[in-house]
């Protein structure tokens, strides 16, 4: 272990899920939230331990809380919203019709926007889109032609936006100026596994897990790997931080289309860092 | 067979340029659907089905050192497709840290001939998957 990374990764959960993807910690839930994509579940761990599941349809991408309270959920073509932390949720927007395309991936950006991106089930090259979403739901197309559609957050100070198309095999970069991402460029190429989801430390520094690999890497603003941990499960699909003092890194992992995974695949992970995250951006819609 | 795939993975390989020049495809557009057992890997042992084939690709897109791994599509032979026929391919991208030896010993299982490359761009093949800093092209066929 380095000085970042300050404990052996601890598996928190039984293998609940077999796509466990976009965990996200929230006070308002009352810690950690992640989904099981393909599932359409919702997941909270509680502080005893236990785990809650609600079916939201049948793709639950990523979930997010609201600056009013609830949260939004990206389902299989749109978004639901629920009012409360513990409410079902209500469909509210379709972005598009096409059943071959399936929401994979979003976050919020410093003013409160989602950006979300799709892939379609067969990976068609340039057969997605990241979009982004105002709060009166107003919809905007960033990227009209990404494959699989994954990681975004922002730098601290909201100046750059990182974003992973997960084919390129990079996590790209933009600048963020008045809102708008610009100046798309490579900021990190993945030399094993794929780049699946980011999040983004108080530091600046980047953790993107990479998926097939079994790790999450960290990488500094300035492109240095900083840090890397293995996990027990190969496919190693995001991470965010949390807890009281946000500094443990929770991972999720997956066992989709494994025909010999792991015991732990579709587990959720823990690992103690020295830098803590930020506080999740909500959606202000 | 699944007729809507294969009218669906026909219709995008000739929209991309497939009646006259080799178009990558993904495995699953390219196996979802797809029971056509003489599609791909010619020459094999009869005994040995079409999920082998599709099993072995999979596994290797799955493996740490593999970025991706298209098919190769064959310039697209009917202007109407039978429903009994799937476009062919005679070839494998695979993008990859590997040398070709290594990546033989992980397709051994669907008899595929020792590997070509390796190789940095993909420029002959429409919609070539990226080549990573650090990576590079390796072709996997059959004769």
């Amino acid at each position: 272990m380095d000085g970042l990374v300050q404990s052996r990764p601890e598996q928190v959960t039984a293998p609940l899920c077999y796509h466990a993807e976009g965990p996200v910690w929230s006070p308002s839930w009352g810690g950690l939230r992640w989904v099981d994509m393909l599932a359409g579940d919702v997941l909270t761990l509680h502080a005893d331990g236990s785990v809650a599941s609600l079916h939201v349809g049948e793709v639950a991408a990523f979930v997010r809380p609201r600056t009013r309270g609830g949260y939004v959920v990206g389902t299989e073509r749109g978004l639901a919203l629920a009012d409360d932390p513990g409410a079902e949720p209500t469909p509210w927007l379709t972005l598009w019709d096409d059943p071959s395309v399936r929401m994979n991936e979003g976050g919020c950006d410093p003013r409160g926007r989602l950006l979300c991106g799709s892939m379609s089930y067969d990976r068609t090259p340039g057969g997605a889109r990241l979009y982004r979403v105002e709060p009166d739901g107003r919809v905007t197309t960033l990227l009209p032609d990404v494959t699989i559609s994954n990681g975004i957050d922002f730098s601290p100070d909201g100046s750059l936006a990182y974003y992973d198309d997960t084919p390129t095999g990079r996590t790209d970069v933009f600048d963020v100026v008045d809102g708008e991402l610009t100046g798309r460029r490579p900021f990190h190429t993945a030399d094993a596994g794929h780049p699946d989801g980011l999040t983004v430390d108080s530091a600046g520094n980047v953790w993107v897990a990479l998926n097939g690999a079994g790790r999450v890497r960290c990488v500094s603003p300035s492109g240095e790997v900083l840090a890397e941990v293995e996990l027990p499960a190969r496919l190693t699909t995001a991470c965010a931080f949390g807890g009281d003092d946000l500094r443990d890194l929770y991972v999720t992992t997956s066992r989709e289309n494994l025909r010999a995974p792991e015991p732990e695949a579709g587990s959720v992970f823990r690992l103690r860092v020295a830098v803590p995250g930020r506080p999740v951006l909500p959606f202000a819609g | 067979m699944d007729l809507v795939k294969q009218t669906a993975l026909v219709e995008h390989a000739r929209a991309r340029g497939g009646d006259a020049t080799q178009v990558a495809v993904t495995l699953e557009q390219f196996f979802d659907g797809n029971d056509c057992e003489w599609c791909i890997a010619p020459n094999r042992d009869e005994a040995m089905p079409l999920e082998t084939v599709r099993r072995v690709l999979f596994d290797l897109r799955g493996r740490p050192e593999v970025h991706d791994v298209r098919i190769e599509l064959d310039v697209l032979e009917f202007q109407s497709y039978p429903d009994d026929e799937w476009p062919y391919a005679s070839g494998v991208a695979v993008i990859t840290t590997l040398m070709p030896e290594e990546v033989d010993a992980m397709t051994v299982d669907a008899e595929t001939e020792p590997s070509g490359g390796p190789a940095t761009s993909v420029d002959w093949l429409v919609d070539a998957p990226s080549v990573p800093d650090g990576h590079h092209y390796v072709g996997v066929w059959w004769d």
